[in-house]
């Protein structure tokens, strides 16, 4: 039996293959959120020492790096970058030029970092769920919290923006950048192998969180783009 | 302690205030605006000491409402408030990877949070730098600073309090928050504030480097710095010549109140660093020293405060290490004045080490002067200088005496009794980066001399004979490993190359090169044999405009050295006249900058050349003076013009054999000897014969980029 979390992102990978080659090493994400506390785990991998950019689309849309147009309208997302052992490498919040047209707010988030060959994890959520840090083990702010951005005050009671607004939860994220690339297919059991020691850190991170947290729920299974 | 739960149960509670969802949907709610959080000391993922200056940017409402936590844990740092920014210093940091997020929770129950991702090192290094050198003496003893506390040679901090007194000398200030002397003089800051001439020095170690740290202070209670007398602008000094040694160097504390940075700027309220890991004779590992640099400046903010700017000053092997950390670490400098520049030390050293093989010639052929200058393109006695001076560098045992600085000679490489030992080689301390050779653990050189035609131009001019030429050519030889000279010619292999170019261990004029603005000063004594060259400037305006298609970011100023009047017949009065125009100078050089850096500073548009050139100070213009203090306005360039008719400039070895004016290849690209390329010149069949003997694999084609030459390839590079 393959691993949820490996059959996952296998299946990321295998939708995202041809993408990925043809924009020269860029793993794109897409899916919807049903709660605001979800987060959405992208594993990728680099060759070598190299630019690393990491950047989300769902909020004000675009075109993502896989070369896919996204709609703008999804929640205002944040993200932290893991080595494959769990350290917090960084975080991702705001910083791309795109505004959204509705709220004219350019909420989506990106980082651009140099990485070392190796695997990495990147996990996805919205705003401000963030990693609590320095590891994976530590869990996220809002864990168990599945509609915490009610306290912003849209209408819906879910996925609201710090303004107030009503979002979706629909996400989008690419990871480019000249030495990344998929991660590799391996059957089981050599698929713990494949993210090594991020797979114990998530194993950490499932006992320490609250339940209703834990990854992958079933409704927080994604969906490929691409 | 607050964690997430302790977070989540307050945010809970809060919601459960409001009740419903449903009710909760119809509250009018305020708007919450996002918190954003920086880094000011360094570079986040560089972080040292355990410790780092940040600040937020909040509605002040919002300060003092703030939490933070610290990879989970609350923590409270003394943070300041000024309109929407709040600034301190955060410590505990452990070694590795801390996440820092600071959050707000409105009565409402909804949080906004900003996450900063530190990546903590020892403050003992390194950092990006690589493995640490070894062997590693300490001269913490020497420095005045007693015995090492540790193996990486660190001591504990001090202060010690100066004041200038009203006769003009400097006098220790032994309890300075007690009485103050009845002469203690006055100084007014660049910022018009009339203070008390006190000065602080701190002393400590960073990156297993001395650093001191001078600054005005008044202070008002024991052991607390007075930051009212400073400009908040700080000067870094870099230390002159090259050589590879395997200790900690040395200074004591009245150093960094005696050089010319302090002469320029303590008065006026410039806070003034120097550190043994700066200086060029010390460590000519630019990676090395752009680290401890950032070290000492992220020390500086957080003790301190964030400087309006960073100046570099140092001339010789100071401005080695200006120039390279300009170009492979920008920002960590915003300006720099590289006096009696060089551009780096490896194309330095292939100007010395050719240097070295021509004299060594010379001594066994004596030939004229005119000869020797054909061949050694500088003037009369610079080749034997750099021979002397600095032709060790390339020597393995370090030379006689040098022994790389050590103390313990046992620990110095020796091929046969030590070859384990410690090499003395500018490239060995290098070696991080220019890599190793795989069977002898030898760091790999960079330097190459295969192919080069010395002599070249004055062949073609008549200059030299064509039997002066071949025999030089034919004899002149190279060096092995160890640096002892051999027949053979020098020989780079490609891959050393590469890595020198992409990791910018040759200064090519790219990377921060190209929007940092360079003043360069140097004093003319060329005729005496200094090894200062004025082509340098010539050959780093060439690689600017080479790099970036423009240069207007440099300023070439050229001086008669006050010494030269005795060379010219002069007298005492002339040279003290020439000192008072130096002196002059050098302040209108600072001055230059300081308002240049000023205004870079004050203007909110992003760094670009555009900016700096739009920004550049009228009278920072290229120009020379002659002997009678007159200012002329020209460009620097090998020949022609006023300025180089009263200075006249010689070239390096590979420039007279026939290489570009920017000098810029380590090992040159090859073609086939071509008679046509030595006209009017005809060679003898026999003398072709010999020249195919000399050069098998052709020569020099200086029409071509250096073999292997490529572009920087990326700056902040780590190892």
């Amino acid at each position: 039996m393959v691993n949820p979390i490996t059959r996952r992102l296998v299946v990321a990978a295998a939708a995202m293959l041809l993408a990925a080659q043809a924009q020269a090493a860029a793993v794109s994400l897409s899916g919807s959120f049903t709660t605001d506390d979800q987060v959405q785990w992208v594993s990728f991998s680099t060759q070598g020492t190299g630019l690393v950019t990491i950047e989300t689309y769902g909020f004000a849309g675009g075109t993502n790096a896989s070369g896919v147009t996204v709609a703008a309208g999804g929640f205002d997302p944040v993200f932290a970058l893991f080595t494959s052992g769990g350290t917090l490498l960084g975080f991702g919040d705001d910083g791309a030029a795109r505004f959204d047209p509705t709220t004219g707010v350019a909420g989506d988030a990106v980082l651009d970092i140099t990485l070392d060959a190796g695997n990495y994890l990147v996990a996805l959520s919205q705003f401000d769920n963030f990693a609590i840090g320095p590891d994976i083990a530590a869990g996220f702010l809002q864990a168990g919290n599945g509609s915490f951005t009610a306290a912003y005050g849209c209408a819906a009671g879910r996925f609201c923006d710090v303004g107030g607004n009503d979002r979706t939860g629909n996400f989008d994220i690419s990871i480019s950048g000249g030495a990344v690339s998929l991660p590799q297919q391996v059957p089981e059991p050599s698929a713990l192998g494949l993210l090594g020691l991020a797979l114990a850190g998530l194993w950490l991170a499932r006992r320490r969180v609250p339940p209703q947290w834990r990854w992958p729920a079933p409704d927080q299974r994604p969906r490929t783009g691409n | 302690m607050i964690n997430r739960h302790t977070l989540a149960a307050l945010a809970l509670a809060c919601l459960g205030t409001l009740g419903s969802t449903a009710a909760r949907a119809a509250v009018t709610m305020p708007t919450l605006a996002k918190l954003q959080m920086q880094v000011l000391s360094g570079p986040a993922q560089y972080v040292t000491g355990g410790d780092a200056r940040i600040a937020v940017t909040a509605p002040p409402e919002l300060h003092s409402k703030l939490i933070f936590l610290l990879n989970g844990q609350a923590i409270t740092p003394a943070m300041q408030s000024e309109g929407s920014r709040l600034e301190g210093v955060v410590t505990g940091l452990r070694l590795g990877a801390n996440a820092l997020l600071v959050r707000y929770i409105s009565p409402q129950g909804a949080g906004v949070t900003a996450a900063l991702q530190l990546t903590n090192h020892p403050i003992t290094g390194p950092v990006f730098s690589g493995p640490q050198l070894k062997p590693f003496e300490c001269r913490t003893v020497q420095s005045g600073l007693g015995a090492p506390l540790d193996a990486q040679c660190s001591v504990a901090t001090r202060f010690d309090h100066f004041y200038r007194n009203t006769a003009g000398s400097l006098q220790p200030l032994p309890n300075p928050a007690g009485p103050r002397p009845g002469d203690v003089a006055r100084t007014t800051t660049s910022d018009g504030r009339n203070v008390p001439f006190i000065v602080r020095v701190e002393s400590g170690t960073i990156n297993r480097s001395i650093y001191r740290i001078a600054v005005l202070d008044d202070p008002q209670a024991a052991g607390v710095w007075n930051p009212a007398s400073w400009n908040r602008k700080l000067l870094f000094t870099f230390g002159e010549s090259t050589g590879a040694q395997y200790h900690q160097g040395v200074n004591q504390v009245t150093d960094v109140l005696g050089n010319t940075a302090a002469a320029l700027g303590l008065a006026s309220g410039h806070a003034l660093i120097i550190s043994t890991q700066q200086v060029n004779k010390l460590n000519p590992n630019d990676v090395l020293s752009a680290e401890g640099l950032m070290m000492l400046k992220e020390h500086f903010i957080e003790a301190y405060g964030v400087p309006r700017w960073v100046m570099g000053y140092g001339g010789s092997g100071g401005a080695i290490q200006q120039m390279m950390i300009a170009q492979n670490y920008p920002g960590l400098l915003n300006g720099i004045l590289p006096n009696a520049a060089f551009p780096d030390v490896f194309g330095t050293a292939q100007a010395v080490s050719d240097c070295r093989l021509l004299n060594r010639y010379f001594q066994a052929n004596p030939a004229s002067d005119a000869v020797r200058k054909s061949f050694e393109g500088f003037a009369k006695g610079t080749c034997n200088n750099w021979d002397l001076g600095n032709g060790d560098v390339v020597v393995a045992t370090g030379g006689p005496g040098s022994d790389c600085g050590l103390l313990d000679k046992s620990l110095v490489y020796d091929p046969v009794s030590n070859p384990g030992g410690a090499r003395c080689t500018v490239q060995d301390v290098n070696a991080n980066s220019l890599g190793r050779d795989p069977t002898t653990g030898f760091a790999q050189r960079p330097l190459d001399n295969v192919g080069v035609q010395y002599g070249l131009l004055a062949l073609r001019q008549g200059r030299i004979t064509t039997t002066q030429f071949l025999d030089l050519n034919e004899r002149v030889g190279g060096y092995d490993i160890d640096g002892n000279r051999v027949a053979q010619r020098t020989a780079a292999d490609a891959a050393v190359l590469a890595r020198a170019y992409e990791r910018g261990r040759v200064v090519q004029g790219g990377g921060g090169l190209a929007t940092v603005p360079i003043m360069h000063a140097r004093v003319w004594a060329e005729i005496a044999g200094d090894i200062h060259t004025a082509y340098n400037d010539v050959q780093i305006r060439a690689k600017l405009l080479k790099a970036n298609g423009r240069a207007d970011n440099q300023v070439v100023w050229v001086l008669p050295h006050p010494q030269l009047p005795l060379y010219l017949g002069g007298t005492a009065a002339d040279v003290a006249r020439l000192n008072a125009l130096v002196n002059g100078v050098v302040a209108q050089q600072f001055v230059l900058m300081s308002a240049w850096l000023d205004a870079l500073a004050a203007d909110p548009a992003p760094l670009s050349a555009d900016k700096l050139a739009r920004l550049k100070p009228a009278p920072a213009t290229d120009a020379c003076w002659d002997l009678a203090g007159n200012r002329v306005a020209d460009v620097p360039a090998l020949a022609g013009g006023t300025c180089n008719a009263l200075y006249a400039k010689g070239v390096s070895p590979r420039i007279a054999a026939g290489a570009p004016v920017a000098d810029d290849a380590l090992k040159c690209q090859r073609k086939a000897i071509d008679p046509a390329d030595y006209a009017p010149l005809v060679l003898s069949d026999a003398e072709r014969a010999r020249l195919a003997a000399i050069f098998p694999g052709g020569v020099c084609d200086h029409n071509q980029p250096g073999a292997s030459q490529r572009p920087l390839g990326g700056t902040w590079l780590r190892y």
